[in-house]
C-alpha cells in the first residue's frame, strides 16, 4: 500500500540484499507498468472503503442489544476502542523494546566465532540505508 | 504372556506411517509420491468407526505397558494429524535430490507417526518413547536445510527436547514408585516432585514463558517444506499430554495468559517472518493452554477445538511463508514486499491463514478461540479475560496483517518470481478451504468430534459485532501507525529473549570460569612447586629426594583442567 511508510528501497548495487536471490526470482523490468495496488487512487479508495466499515461497526453498537460479560462492555464501543489502543499500545511498546533488545544480524553467530564484543546494539550497522527512524 | 496382546485388525496408527516412512525411503519418483499421499489416508480410514478403549497392550517382566488405547479426544487428534500430514506431504511432494527429499519425506513421516504413537499412548513410559522420537525424527527437517545456522539450530532443538524426555521419563518413574500407576490420567499438581517433573517436561514442548525460544530459534530454520510439519506435532502433542493430566490446574490459566500476551510484542518487531510465525505460535498454544488451567467442559473443548485449527491456519501461514521462501530464496520482512503480483494465489492463501488465526467471523479461528475466551469470563478470571482480548487484537495485528502485508504488499521490494509449484498450491488450497469450512459450519464439522459435551453458539449477534469491532479497530491502529510512520520498519536484527541466556551468557560465563580456573591453576602450581622446590631442597638434605609428589600435583591439575575445557567445548558446542 503505502510505499513510504514502510523501510527504505532496496538501491541495486549499493544496498545489496542480506539474504540472495534465489534462482527462481529476478528483480523487476524498470519498464513493468504499474499494478493496481501501486496506484494511489485505488489504495485510498480501499481505505475509504475500510473506514465506512468502521462507521458502519460503531453504530451498530446503538441498535444491537449486545450482551454484557463484563461491566466495562457496557461501555459505548467497547470492543472498537480496546481494539484500537490494544494495537497502538502494543505497537508503541514493542518499538520501545528494540531500544535493549535489538542486536545485529549475526550477533550470537559472532560471538561463537570470536567472543570478542561484537554486539550492534543500535542495529545502525545493518546497513539499512534511510532507516534511521530506528527507535 | 509376554507379547503382543491385540486384536488382529487394531493396527496401532503408527505402524502405518512408519510403513509409510520404510517405503518412501527405498522408492523414488511417482511411486513414492504415491506412497507419500496413500499413507495418511490410510491411516486417516483406519481410524474411521474405531471402537474406544484399550486396544493393545504390551506385557514384558511383569509390566503392562498400554501402546494403543482409544477415546474421543485421541480420536481427535488423530484425525488431526493424519490430515496434517497429508497436506503437509502434498506440500512437500515436489522436493527433488538437491532437498535431499529422501531425508525429508522419510523423516516428516516418522514424525508424524511418533506424534500419532504419543496421542494413543495409554501410559507415560510409551509416551516418553514417542515424545523422544518425536525429537529424533524431526531434527531432520532442520538439518536438511544447508548450512551452519540451520545445524545449530537443530542441534539445540535436539538437546532440549531430548532433556524434556528424561524430565518425563524421571516424573513417569517417580510417579510409578509412588502411586504404582504410569497410566496417563488426570495427575495435577499435587506437589509432588514427579508431578513437577512431568508438568516442566511438557511445558517444555508446549513452550511455556522462559522455555520457548527452542521454538522461534529452530522452526525458522527449517526447510522451506519441513516446517510445516514441524509447526503441526510437537506443541499439539504437549497440549494434548497437558489437556489429559493437568487439566483444572489453576497455574495454568496464568502460565497460558502470559503466553498469550509476551510474544506478540516480539513479533511486532521481528524480521524473520518464520519467526514471527514462532512467535505467533506460542500466542495461540498460551489460549489453550488457559483454556487446559480453566479445566471446563467448555473451556477444554476450547482447548482442543483451537489446537486443531491452529495446526491448520498455522500451517497454511507456515506453507504460504514457506513458498514464498521457496520461490524467492528470502523470507525476512526487509527483504520482501509486492509479491502479490507474482504470487497471487499464495497471497490470497496467506489471507485466509491470516483471517482464521485473527479468528475473523466464518474463518475456523473464531469458532473455537472464542469458546476459551467465553469459558475464562464464566468462571469469573476478569483480567486474564483482558488479556486474553489484548492478545486477540494483537494476533490480528502481527499474524494478521503483518504477515501478507509486508510479504505480498507493502513496499514493492521489485522482486519477481512465479507462483508456486501446483502441489504447494493444492495444499494450501485444502487448508484455506479446510478454515472456511470449519468457520462456517462447526457444528457440522468440527464441533461434533470435540470430546466433552458442552454446547456452544459462536454465531450470536453480540460475538459476531464485538469481535468484528475488535478487529477492525486494530486494523485502524495500523493504518494510523503507518500514515503516522509511528510503525516500526523491518530491520535486519535479532532480537534478544530467554535464549540469550544459554546462547550468549552461558558460554561466556564457562569461558570466564575458564579462564579463572587457568589463572588459579597457574597460581597453585607455580605456589606448589616452589614450596615443593624448597622443600625438597630442605628435604635433600636431611631425606634424600620426595620430588615425586611435587609432580603429581600438576597431573591431577591437568585432569581439572580438560574436564572444563571440555564441559566450555560442550556449551560453545551449543
Amino acid at each position: 500500500m503505502s510505499h513510504e511508510h514502510g523501510h527504505p528501497p532496496l538501491k541495486d548495487g549499493t544496498n545489496p540484499p542480506a539474504q540472495p536471490l534465489g534462482p527462481r526470482a529476478w528483480m523487476k523490468d524498470p519498464d513493468e507498468p504499474l499494478g493496481m495496488w501501486d496506484k494511489k487512487a485505488n489504495v485510498d479508495r480501499f481505505v475509504n472503503g475500510f473506514y465506512v466499515c468502521l462507521i458502519i461497526l460503531v453504530a451498530l453498537d446503538l441498535v444491537v442489544h449486545r450482551h454484557i460479560y463484563h461491566p466495562w462492555e457496557s461501555l459505548f464501543g467497547f470492543h472498537a476502542w480496546y481494539g484500537f489502543a490494544a494495537c497502538w499500545i502494543l505497537v508503541v511498546v514493542a518499538k520501545q523494546m528494540r531500544r535493549v533488545l535489538m542486536r545485529s544480524e549475526d550477533y550470537y553467530e559472532a560471538g561463537d566465532m570470536t567472543g570478542g564484543e561484537t554486539a550492534d546494539v543500535t542495529g545502525s550497522g545493518t546497513d539499512d540505508g534511510g532507516s534511521s527512524d530506528v527507535v | 504372556m509376554t507379547g503382543v496382546a491385540a486384536m488382529w485388525f487394531d493396527i496401532p496408527p503408527f505402524v502405518i506411517l512408519f510403513v509409510g516412512a520404510l517405503f518412501a525411503a527405498v522408492t523414488r519418483g511417482n511411486v513414492r509420491k504415491a506412497v507419500l499421499l496413500a499413507a495418511p489416508i490410510i491411516g486417516g480410514a483406519n481410524l474411521i468407526g474405531m471402537e474406544h478403549g484399550v486396544h493393545m497392550q504390551w506385557d514384558v517382566m511383569g509390566y503392562t505397558f498400554t501402546i494403543f488405547e482409544v477415546d474421543k479426544m485421541s480420536l481427535l487428534f488423530g484425525y488431526l494429524f493424519h490430515l496434517a500430514a497429508l497436506i503437509g506431504n502434498l506440500f512437500a511432494l515436489h522436493l527433488g535430490r538437491e532437498d535431499k527429499a529422501t531425508i525429508q519425506h522419510t523423516s516428516a513421516l516418522l514424525y508424524a507417526g511418533s506424534a500419532l504413537g504419543a496421542v494413543f499412548a495409554g501410559d507415560l513410559v510409551v509416551l516418553f518413547v514417542f515424545w523422544e522420537l518425536l525429537a529424533l525424527t524431526s531434527v531432520f527437517l532442520i538439518w536438511a536445510r544447508p548450512g551452519e545456522k540451520s545445524f545449530k539450530a537443530g542441534f539445540r532443538y535436539l538437546v532440549i527436547h531430548v532433556l524434556s524426555g528424561v524430565m518425563l521419563l524421571s516424573g513417569a518413574l517417580m510417579r510409578a514408585h509412588e502411586t504404582g500407576s504410569i497410566k496417563i490420567e488426570q495427575i495435577g499438581l499435587d506437589g509432588s516432585l514427579a508431578a513437577w517433573l512431568i508438568l516442566l517436561a511438557f511445558g517444555i514442548k508446549a513452550a511455556f514463558p522462559l522455555l520457548h525460544n527452542w521454538l522461534t530459534d529452530a522452526y525458522p530454520e527449517g526447510t522451506a517444506t519441513g516446517s510445516v510439519f514441524l509447526s503441526a506435532f510437537t506443541t499439539k502433542v504437549a497440549v494434548y499430554a497437558l489437556a489429559r493430566t493437568f487439566a483444572g490446574t489453576e497455574a495454568l490459566i496464568y502460565v497460558g495468559a502470559t503466553m498469550t500476551a509476551f510474544p506478540i510484542f516480539f513479533a511486532v518487531i521481528e524480521n524473520d517472518l518464520r519467526r514471527v510465525l514462532g512467535y505467533s505460535m506460542i500466542n495461540q498454544i498460551g489460549f489453550m493452554i488457559t483454556g487446559i488451567g480453566i479445566g471446563t467442559a467448555l473451556s477444554l473443548n476450547g482447548a482442543v477445538a483451537h489446537a486443531f485449527n491452529d495446526v491448520i491456519f498455522k500451517g497454511l501461514l507456515f506453507m504460504s511463508m514457506g513458498a514464498v521462501l521457496h520461490q524467492t530464496g528470502r523470507i525476512n520482512g526487509s527483504d520482501l514486499g509486492g509479491l502479490h503480483k507474482s504470487m497471487p494465489f499464495t497471497a490470497g492463501f496467506c489471507m485466509v491463514g491470516a483471517s482464521s488465526i485473527s479468528a475473523f467471523p466464518l474463518f475456523s479461528g473464531f469458532v473455537s478461540k472464542s469458546m476459551v475466551m467465553a469459558a475464562t469470563i464464566e468462571e469469573g478470571h476478569t483480567v486474564v479475560w483482558l488479556v486474553l482480548l489484548f492478545a486477540a487484537a494483537g494476533v490480528f495485528h502481527h499474524a494478521g496483517i503483518k504477515i501478507p502485508f509486508f510479504a505480498f504488499f507493502g513496499h514493492d521490494s521489485g522482486i519477481r518470481t512465479t507462483e508456486a509449484p501446483k502441489n504447494m498450491l493444492a495444499a494450501m488450497a485444502i487448508s484455506a478451504v479446510a478454515c472456511v469450512v470449519i468457520g462456517t459450519f462447526p457444528e457440522q464439522t468440527l464441533y461434533r468430534i470435540l470430546p466433552f459435551d458442552a454446547s456452544y453458539h459462536p454465531y450470536d449477534m453480540t460475538h459476531v459485532l464485538t469481535q468484528t469491532q475488535l478487529l477492525f479497530f486494530g486494523a485502524l491502529a495500523f493504518v494510523g501507525l503507518q500514515k503516522t510512520k509511528i510503525y516500526p520498519p523491518e530491520l535486519r536484527s535479532v532480537n534478544i529473549d530467554a535464549e540469550w541466556s544459554y546462547r550468549w551468557l552461558a558460554p561466556r560465563i564457562v569461558r570466564g570460569l575458564g579462564s579463572v580456573v587457568a589463572r588459579v591453576d597457574t597460581a597453585v602450581r607455580s605456589a606448589v612447586v616452589g614450596v615443593v622446590t624448597s622443600a625438597m631442597g630442605a628435604a635433600e638434605k636431611g631425606h634424600g629426594p620426595r620430588g615425586i609428589l611435587a609432580r603429581n600435583w600438576p597431573t591431577g591439575s591437568m585432569v581439572l583442567w580438560v574436564a572444563v575445557l571440555l564441559a566450555a567445548y560442550l556449551i560453545f558446542y551449543l
